[in-house]
């Protein structure tokens, strides 16, 4: 049954074990939102960030085209280093531009060294409430696009 | 080249399958 086999990939993510769970995809419905996204986090926690992306390009299904998905098509993008791309993508986002996606897009302009947009927008998520730019992480990513610029 | 972290690899997380198991 269809929740034995959620349970079996549950595990395998929960175990970082993604080449098994990427088996047990075979056996669910592809028309499925939630596993299709459950596989195209699993390809990439696995690096294969190529066939994920093929796997989003050939999506037919409109829910997968959401925000959430748009952000992993621009994060495969980014690591095949296909930057001016996935700005494009990033540009069709415009007005709901959440803040992961600002923090991608940050790190697309700092590979393109192209600093000052990526210290722009890193000092626009200081503002942001809802973002943790207090991290040591943030922080050294602000400093390195200071030091860079 | 100063270090440089992937923070928006940190963002990609698995949906939660709580309500289909
Ligand atoms: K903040």
């Amino acid at each position: 049954p269809v929740d034995q086999l959620f349970k079996e990939l549950d595990e395998n993510i929960q175990q970082s074990q993604y080449k098994k769970a990427l088996r047990v995809f075979l056996l669910i419905n592809k028309a499925d939102v939630e596993a299709f996204q459950c596989k195209v986090i699993c390809l990439m926690f696995n690096s294969s960030f190529q066939e994920a992306l093929d796997c989003l390009k050939n999506a037919a299904s409109p829910s997968t085209q959401s925000e959430p998905m748009l952000f992993e098509k621009a994060y495969c993008l980014y690591s095949l280093a296909k930057y001016n791309e996935a700005l494009e993508l990033i540009d069709k986002l415009k007005q709901q531009k959440t803040l992961r996606v600002q923090e991608l897009e940050a790190q697309i302009y700092y590979k393109l060294e192209k600093y000052q947009k990526t210290i722009a927008i890193y000092e626009a998520l200081l503002k942001e409430p809802g973002y943790q730019s207090d991290s040591g992480e943030f922080l050294t990513n602000l400093c390195a696009a200071y030091i860079d610029a | 080249k100063p270090l440089f972290f992937d923070l928006a690899f940190n963002q990609c997380q698995f949906p939660s399958l709580e309500a289909r198991k």
